[in-house]
């Protein structure tokens, strides 16, 4: 599913990803914890293709396909879905129009047809309802005004109609109180899968005790410091991170 | 010193046409030197007399009740309504330089009276090289529409006054497109209880201003202007006087435009506010984004205040669409092109939200979209 080699990335110049590798396979979910400054975002802003996220050489894959060299929007159309820790507010466009738009550009760019209306408003309420998203804040301008929980559900609420075929959740615990958490971790639950694969960024061990990882990798100075199972969480809560930044 | 000027032969022959050909000849034709026209230099725009560039007509919605087509030849005007009487004027001279050169260029003066009491829609519509001044009278607790759509090229002079009477609604549709240069005033004296709603957009041309001005001379009158302008390889510049006369008016201007290279926006918004007219309440915004390097932006907001119990604001800023915002949707798939556009008329649309006329706001925003397929890139 997901091979990462040996990957270097620098962001305005400044090297943070020291040769990170890392493979998750479809139907897996593997989680990344390390302390600030690992280079936890960076890695998910340099797999999504954002702007200044210089690669310096390795290489990333999704079901074989390079994806370093793609445009953002034709990694999105391949499969692959960043839950962002700011998710950012997009005034004047109202959610739906968003969503039907990224949905129905994700077709395009892989040759399929768009969506029709009344199915899409299908799909959209069926998952409104499921994660909690008010029909309020389904017609508001995106993200516009919304509470810090309401911005991470939405995302899922996002993941879940793009139905994407690799996640990266991005600190999507921060900020959330335990019922946002709930709810958001059910949603990402919801959308495990044989042929998905997933992988959860955190401080915190406690969104692993409600998504179950089926790996822990513990990033440190940008490279994977130690791979465990949950366990391992549960021990760098205890122990912290301060062995690795030793070893590094 | 007498100077020759290449427009001089386009001068009317009316008094006001004598008497502009004598001043311009006199004192040239408003240059940088002219604060209102340093941004906006007619003396280079008009050293060549702009040709005709071609037509293309779009009819309006035919839900009119009167049709005004500007031509060459002047105003004609079609249909006719019992609650409007019509007459000829001839164009005066004018004191104020651009309205001296709008007059000068006039073919011909119309005069519109409508009952108070009346609802109807009126369309202008502007072609190539036309020249005309109309001076409308509202009558009192009349609601008016006034359609606008300048369409032709070459070289257009076009002035309006309006007369709003008590308690009158006038919605002011203005689709500006023709290019060319173009030169067009809006001057309104408004009464009590009058509401003024002025809407636009433009595409800016080889030289296009407009002037809009209103006095709020009854209480509790209100102006709101909203203005959208989306400039390619063009001019524009949007200069507007509000002068509140009186107390308890209210004044609301958004101008938003967006501009690509090669073009020139302009904005200069004046708020006055005389030392009577307590507790009014004037804001005026310019928002305007950058779509690419090569691109220029004049912007002047001005408060002019001499009261002391009131509530007024400008905004002026200019930026560039958002990169966070762009990788955003980019991420969920959305192509660059696509995301830019979707911003871009979000944020030009906000505009139009207390637009009541829904076939007009629909209008203007297909109007939006249609120009920006061709400038987002």
């Amino acid at each position: 599913m997901l091979n990462i080699k040996n990957l270097k990335v620098a962001v305005h110049g400044t090297q943070i990803l020291n040769g990170l590798s890392l493979s998750v396979p479809a139907g897996e979910v593997h989680a990344i914890m390390g302390p600030n400054g690992a280079g936890k975002s960076t890695l998910s802003y340099a797999l999504t293709g954002r702007p200044n996220y210089d690669i310096l050489g390795g290489t990333a894959t999704l079901n074989g396909v390079d994806i370093l060299t793609l445009e953002p929007e034709e990694r999105a159309a391949l499969g692959l879905f960043l839950s962002f820790q700011y998710p950012l507010e997009i005034p004047g466009v109202p959610t739906l129009t968003f969503l039907r738009t990224a949905l129905n550009e994700q077709r395009k760019t892989r040759g399929e047809d768009e969506i029709p209306v009344p199915q899409f408003m299908r799909m959209a309420r069926e998952a409104a309802k499921r994660l909690g998203v008010s029909d309020d804040m389904l017609k508001r301008p995106l993200n516009v005004g919304f509470s810090g929980g309401e911005k991470k559900r939405m995302e899922i609420f996002q993941m879940a109609l793009l139905a994407p075929k690799f996640m990266i959740l991005d600190e999507t615990d921060s900020g959330l109180d335990i019922d946002a958490l709930k709810i958001v971790s059910d949603g990402v639950n919801f959308m495990r899968a044989e042929d998905r694969g997933m992988l959860v960024i955190t401080h915190y061990q406690r969104l692993l005790d409600y998504i179950r990882p089926d790996k822990v990798h513990v990033l440190v100075n940008g490279k994977i410091a130690e791979t465990g199972d949950a366990s391992l969480a549960l021990e760098l809560e205890k122990s912290g991170y301060d062995r690795f930044e030793d070893v590094a | 010193m007498a100077q020759n000027l290449a427009i001089s032969e386009l001068f009317a022959p009316t008094k006001a046409g004598v008497a502009a050909r004598d001043y311009f000849a006199q004192n040239g034709l408003p240059n940088r030197r002219n604060e209102d026209f340093h941004y906006t230099d007619l003396s280079r725009a008009l050293s060549d007399v702009p040709t005709n560039s071609s037509i293309f007509y779009e009819y309006p919605a035919p839900t009119q009740d009167i049709e005004i087509r500007i031509l060459e030849s002047g105003a004609k005007i079609l249909g006719s309504h019992d609650k409007i009487t019509i007459s000829e004027f001839e164009p005066e001279q004018q004191t104020d330089v651009f309205a001296q050169l709008i007059y000068g260029l006039a073919k011909t003066g119309h005069k519109i009276e409508i009952a108070d009491n009346t609802n109807l829609t009126i369309s202008i519509i502007r072609f190539g090289n036309s020249r005309a001044v109309l001076d409308f009278e509202i009558g009192k607790n009349a609601k008016v529409e006034i359609i606008e759509i300048h369409e032709g090229g070459g070289l257009c002079a076009f002035s309006t006054r309006l007369n709003i009477g008590e308690d009158a609604t006038l919605n002011f549709y203005s689709k500006l497109q023709g290019g060319g240069v173009d030169l067009s005033a809006i001057g309104a004296i408004q009464a009590a209880n009058s509401q003024f709603n002025a809407y636009f957009t433009s595409e800016g041309g080889q030289m296009v201003r407009r002037n809009f001005g209103t006095v709020l001379s009854g209480e509790n009158a209100t102006i709101n202007i909203g203005g959208v302008y989306l400039l390619g390889n063009s001019h524009f510049d949007f200069f507007s006087n509000i002068i509140h006369q009186v107390p308890n008016c209210n004044s609301q201007e958004s101008v938003r435009g967006v501009v690509a290279a090669g073009a020139h926006a302009v904005f200069q918004g004046k708020i006055l506010v005389a030392k009577d007219a307590q507790k009014t309440i004037g804001n005026m915004e310019h928002r305007a984004l950058m779509l690419a390097d090569g691109a220029r932006i004049n912007a002047k907001p001005t408060l002019e205040i001499y009261a002391d119990d009131v509530e007024c604001s400008h905004a002026n800023t200019i930026g560039a669409i958002s990169e966070s915002a762009l990788f955003y949707m980019q991420s969920r798939g959305i192509t660059i092109v696509k995301a830019k556009a979707l911003l871009t008329e979000a944020f030009l649309a906000q505009v139009f939200d207390d637009v009541t006329n829904q076939t007009q706001k629909e209008l203007m925003l297909a109007k939006v979209r249609a120009i920006l397929e061709g400038l987002v890139k």
